[in-house]
């Protein structure tokens, strides 16, 4: 098939004495090793975890070894006459990735884009871990599992959960939102998990503010209708977890 | 964006090319596109964003997270695609495919739809391997019937379909349609009188292993010399690892960038079409089947984990409706769609979508009204 990045005749070894690099060539080695290098690096920073679920961090930096592999055949061909070919968008394109990796700083799906997407309890996929045990121990997600299968029979236990902060204008001023997303596979799926707190001046803690929450469930009336919430006897920030997203 | 579908072609035939008005579009665009992507970094990327965009600084960096999701997810996939496809240009020839593959239409419709259990490739990967074994002009209903049901039918899609579903009733489903599908739309295009119709320029000419004109077939730069077509292919030549590296890396720079404007459009629609609006429509019989699809179409995620997101709806929404999403999502999304236009002619392809899009609605509203 066509390939427009290069599209010199069969290469014959040219000896380096020419000292002309191929720029385009040196582009494509470039944007090979930089997205395989750019992976390497949000993995040692933690922060593959940001984007895909870590069941995939393997494969992920099996992928960058292609990368770097990859560009590293192309490296080969750095002397060879510069073809017709000439700067495109198609290089704009495959350079995408790596620009928004590397300039746009990375961060976990947050409160703003929860506006988007709306949080909804029976939309999350069920934990696979049935909660059981001791509700104090439970998460975000444990509890959404646990709220859709057992309803108002929890009325009353202690919750002791860690979220970000998402303000709903639904909400009464003393109340805010403790959210976890839950990733399945990549974060093109997440969903967000969360419930509803009431605590004195909740709507002034700054949204995407992680924080821990104390207190026992109770039944609200939202909207017309009873959902669960925690009623919160201590509300701290938190640092953010070092895996910001569930995973059921 | 910039589509630069056909631009590989009107660089190699100089008939189609820049003209000075299509220069000047070509221009345009390209600024555009460099305008919007400077915005997007300088907002994204929060360096002096005045207050007035400040709430977009979020929104875009959600946009970033996404894109970047399910750019790397992918990505592994594709390169598990264009290696095979490179290991099948170079060690495989056409006439041993040929020899294997059946020539009576149904029965080759039907092994294609049941290659991908040999050949372990999911949707990122099933297209250039398709494409490759259609270029080894391996016959039509076989290639399309592949590149249908390859997603589904392998054994790494199969098992993740039973574990998420805690049963074989669902995967048996999902298998058994994806199967019968394939074989229908494999007969519909792939019985076509002419395949050069069907196909997309490049792959339309069947590679000829022994008359080996690389201006046909093969614009890439191949510094290899083919004459492993000549020996046994149990004894590759040496270099081999750098000839399939440098075969999959100029597939991997054609495939790729529809991947990228599959998830920049995906990443698009999720951060400004709120999934609420979507979901408060899912009820009914009828509407639930169109807006899993709709979904199915809009997520765009790897046929080995649609399973589990597929489980997450199961309370909300009709058997049938999962069914449809689980049978046509592998099938079309955004981001395979985009990529199936290198192998197959637009209007094919839209052929192809319109086409699943019928038979999973109807196999979600038969579910619903009979299951």
């Amino acid at each position: 098939m066509t390939q427009p990045l290069s599209s010199q005749p069969p290469s014959t070894p040219t000896p380096a004495a020419q000292m002309r690099p191929n720029y385009l060539v040196l582009l494509e080695v470039l944007l090979l090793s930089g997205t395989g290098a750019l992976l390497t690096m949000k993995w040692l920073r933690g922060a593959l975890d940001f984007y895909i679920h870590p069941r995939y961090t393997g494969l992920v930096l099996l992928a960058a070894l292609v990368l770097f592999l990859m560009g590293g055949a192309r490296l080969r061909d750095l002397f060879t006459p510069q073809s017709a070919q000439r700067l495109s968008g198609l290089h704009l394109l495959l350079a995408l990735p790596l620009l928004l990796g590397l300039l746009v700083p990375a961060r976990p799906l947050g409160a703003e884009a929860l506006a988007g997407r709306g949080l909804d309890l029976t939309n999350v996929p069920l934990s696979t871990q049935p909660a059981t045990g001791d509700p104090a121990e439970w998460n975000l997600l444990q509890w959404a599992t646990a709220l859709t299968v057992e309803g108002d029979e929890l009325q009353g236990e202690a919750v002791d959960v860690v979220g970000f902060v998402f303000h709903d204008e639904r909400l009464s001023r003393d109340a805010f939102y403790a959210a976890r997303y839950v990733v399945t596979c990549c974060a093109a799926d997440a969903a967000a998990a969360g419930l509803p707190v009431l605590w004195e001046g909740g709507n002034n803690l700054p949204a995407d503010t992680w924080v821990r929450v104390q207190g026992t469930l109770d039944l609200v009336t939202l909207n017309g209708t009873r959902v669960p919430a925690i009623a919160a006897t201590s509300v701290a920030p938190v640092d953010q977890p070092e895996f910001p997203y569930l995973f059921p | 964006m910039e589509t630069p579908h056909h631009q590989p072609i009107s660089l190699a035939t100089p008939q189609a090319q820049r003209s000075g008005l299509g220069s000047l579009a070509r221009r345009t665009a390209m600024l555009v596109a460099w305008a919007l992507l400077l915005l997007l970094l300088w907002v994204a990327g929060d360096i002096a964003v005045p207050a007035a965009l400040s709430p977009w600084t979020g929104r875009l960096q959600g946009f970033t997270t996404v894109f970047l999701g399910i750019f790397i997810e992918a990505l592994p996939f594709l390169l598990s695609g264009v290696l095979v496809s490179s290991i099948l240009h170079l060690y495989v020839s056409a006439e041993r495919l040929q020899q294997f593959t059946p020539r009576n239409p149904l029965l080759a419709a039907l092994s294609g739809s049941l290659l991908g259990l040999a050949l372990p490739v999911c949707e990122c990967g099933s297209i250039p391997a398709a494409r490759r074994l259609l270029q080894k002009g391996v016959a039509l209903p076989v290639g399309v019937a592949f590149v249908l049901a390859a997603p589904v039918v392998n054994p790494i899609v199969i098992i993740s379909t039973v574990v998420a579903f805690g049963g074989w009733e669902m995967a048996a489903w999902r298998v058994g349609l994806t199967l019968l599908f394939a074989v229908l739309v494999g007969l519909l295009v792939g019985t076509a009188v002419n395949p050069a119709a069907v196909l997309a320029p490049g792959v339309a000419t069947p590679e000829q292993d022994h008359v080996h004109t690389h201006d046909q077939t093969c614009r890439h730069d191949h510094d290899h010399d083919h004459s492993h077509v000549h020996s046994p292919p149990d004894a590759p030549p040496a270099g081999a690892t750098r000839r399939v590296l440098t075969h999959a890396r100029s597939e991997f720079f054609e495939m790729g960038r529809f991947l990228i404007i599959g998830a920049l459009l995906a990443a698009a629609l999720q951060t400004f079409i709120p999934q609420q609006a979507l979901l408060a429509l899912g009820n009914g019989p009828i509407i639930s089947v169109l807006v899993m699809m709709g979904l199915a179409v809009l997520l765009s995620v790897c046929s080995t984990v649609d399973s589990f997101i597929a489980l997450s709806f199961i309370n909300t929404f009709t058997p049938g409706s999962i069914l449809a999403f689980l049978v046509f999502g592998p099938m079309i999304d955004i981001k395979s769609t985009l990529m199936l236009t290198t192998t197959f002619r637009r209007r094919i392809v839209a052929v192809i979508a319109l086409f699943c899009f019928q038979l999973a609605l109807l196999a979600g509203l038969l579910v619903n009204f009979f299951g």
